[in-house]
């Protein structure tokens, strides 16, 4: 009888402890869960809205004047986390095709070989890798551009513009940057040793909508 | 814009057109007048064209990526294989083994030149009838060439090359493309060294060696294009247009040479007069850039 009894206090002692131990690891689980919930709640999902951005560049022409162009067609999505602005992340997808300079001759000429090369290229990409605060409304972006069918590491400065709830758009998000790359670091050096500049400045102005609109 | 002007004549011009001389003179020493029979320099029209081209080549678009990203780089890459090419043709070798290793850089060059855009936009059968297609067309032109070149040595078959692809090269410009047309520059200079010491030593043969790179540049130049270029039927003008030196094969004279040489211009001009006549249609600006 003795032994038995012995037996059942053990048993009830494991059973108290594991419960206990249980029972402190429980609150843990669904505080991390919780956490979980509340990062993924804070985090929305933009689709960048075409009819209210650009994607523009300028290039030097024969070293005495800007030409500016714009691509026509492209597309994207930003994670914006509210809480934790490192956490944004940017993806944006430019079609080479649609470069648009108001000259169907020249627009023609860009689509070819000797700078775009859109039949091997088609696609401009930007991924971002990596967030940083800068002040204000700013954040140092770190990514990579695929241009010409070359990637290569850039790092931008993003200006968030605003953040609103706009009237029957639902959430809106405006950010805008303007950055300048050698298009020769992506194999374009047609015409770099005069008629056109090495460097480019693009400028973007995206607005972006919550569920794509 | 001067330095750009003088940088298109020295290196994609006269440095293309004095490697090939060098390299030319080197291969077929004219000086050697009493072993001149015996003396055979087929690799260096190889050579020559190579080389002449790979100067100006990166001259014209700096050093290629590696591996290669895009046509420009398997330009290049063409060229440097073409060259060896050419020296395994200037050495004995059964004829299955020779016309084995054109094949295999013909379907090469039809390949990668083919655009990513187009090889991912069609069926496997699609791609494999276009890849046949070219292949077998780029090994046609290349060896009926080389039958012509093993009977008639002297300056004709590089001379006529050289002016077809320098009007190849209006066509490639007139077509939104400055760069294919410099490349193509710098391809007809090479040609023209070539030519140039064919005239002064006759038995110069453009035989197993020399076709072995223009041929295969030539035709990957105008696959680049191809999807650029309209209307759709200049590049199968452009690249039959070296057969026409067959015509007046029966003819033995200084008349029938010269007659030759410029009928090879002949077609490259038909497809310049389509591709503009093509252009009139469109509403562009004048500059390219």
């Amino acid at each position: 009888m003795g032994k038995l009894m012995t037996r059942i206090g053990c048993a009830a002692l494991l059973s108290v402890s594991a419960l206990t131990v249980a029972g402190m690891a429980l609150p843990r689980a669904a505080a991390i869960e919780a956490a979980s919930s509340t990062r993924q709640a804070n985090v929305d999902t933009f689709k960048i809205d075409p009819a209210h951005s650009s994607v523009i560049f300028k290039v030097k022409h024969m070293g005495v004047s800007y030409v500016y162009g714009r691509f026509n067609e492209f597309s994207g999505e930003i994670n914006w986390d509210a809480v934790d602005p490192t956490k944004h992340t940017i993806k944006a997808e430019v079609k080479a095709t649609s470069v648009d300079t108001n000259s169907n001759g020249r627009d023609n000429h860009l689509r070819g070989p000797d700078f775009f090369d859109t039949a091997n290229s088609p696609t401009i990409l930007f991924e971002s890798t990596g967030v940083k605060e800068s002040g204000g409304d700013k954040f140092e972006v770190e990514g990579k551009l695929t241009l010409h069918g070359v990637t290569k590491p850039i790092n931008v400065t993003i200006e968030k513009v605003g953040l609103a709830d706009v009237p029957r758009m639902g959430k809106r998000l405006g950010l805008a940057c303007e950055f300048t790359v050698k298009r020769s670091d992506f194999g374009m050096t047609y015409g770099i040793d005069g008629a056109v500049s090495d460097e480019v400045t693009i400028m973007l102005a995206f607005e972006c909508g919550v569920g794509g609109r | 814009m001067e330095e750009f002007i003088q940088k298109q004549l020295v290196w994609a011009m006269a440095m293309p057109l004095g490697i090939a001389i060098v390299c030319m003179v080197i291969a077929w020493r004219p000086w050697q007048r009493e072993k001149r029979e015996s003396v055979r320099g087929w690799w260096g029209g190889a050579l020559a064209i190579g080389l002449g081209y790979l100067v100006g080549h990166v001259a014209i678009n700096k050093w290629p990526a590696l591996p290669p990203a895009s046509g420009d780089d398997y330009l290049f890459l063409f060229a440097v294989i073409g060259i060896g090419v050419g020296f395994s043709e200037s050495i004995r070798m059964p004829v299955w083994i020779r016309w084995g290793i054109r094949l295999v850089l013909c379907a090469a060059v039809s390949w990668f030149m083919l655009s990513k855009g187009f090889r991912s936009g069609h069926t496997n059968g699609v791609l494999l009838a276009w890849g046949s297609g070219q292949t077998m067309a780029a090994f046609l032109v290349w060896t009926l060439l080389e039958r012509l070149a093993e009977r008639r040595t002297g300056p004709s078959i590089p001379l006529a090359l050289s002016l077809l692809i320098a009007a190849a090269s209006v066509y490639f410009l007139k077509g939104s493309s400055g760069k294919l047309a410099q490349l193509a520059g710098v391809l007809s200079a090479s040609l023209g060294g070539a030519a140039l010491v064919a005239m002064t030593v006759p038995r110069v043969s453009s035989a197993r060696g020399l076709l072995a790179v223009a041929i295969p540049l030539y035709c990957a130049l105008i696959l680049y294009s191809w999807q650029y270029d309209k209307p759709f039927g200049t590049p199968v003008i452009l690249a039959a247009a070296p057969l026409v030196l067959w015509i007046a094969e029966w003819r033995e004279s200084f008349t029938a040479v010269v007659g030759r040489v410029l009928l090879a211009v002949v077609p490259a001009l038909i497809a310049l007069v389509l591709l503009l006549w093509s252009l009139l249609d469109q509403a562009s600006g004048e500059s390219l850039y």
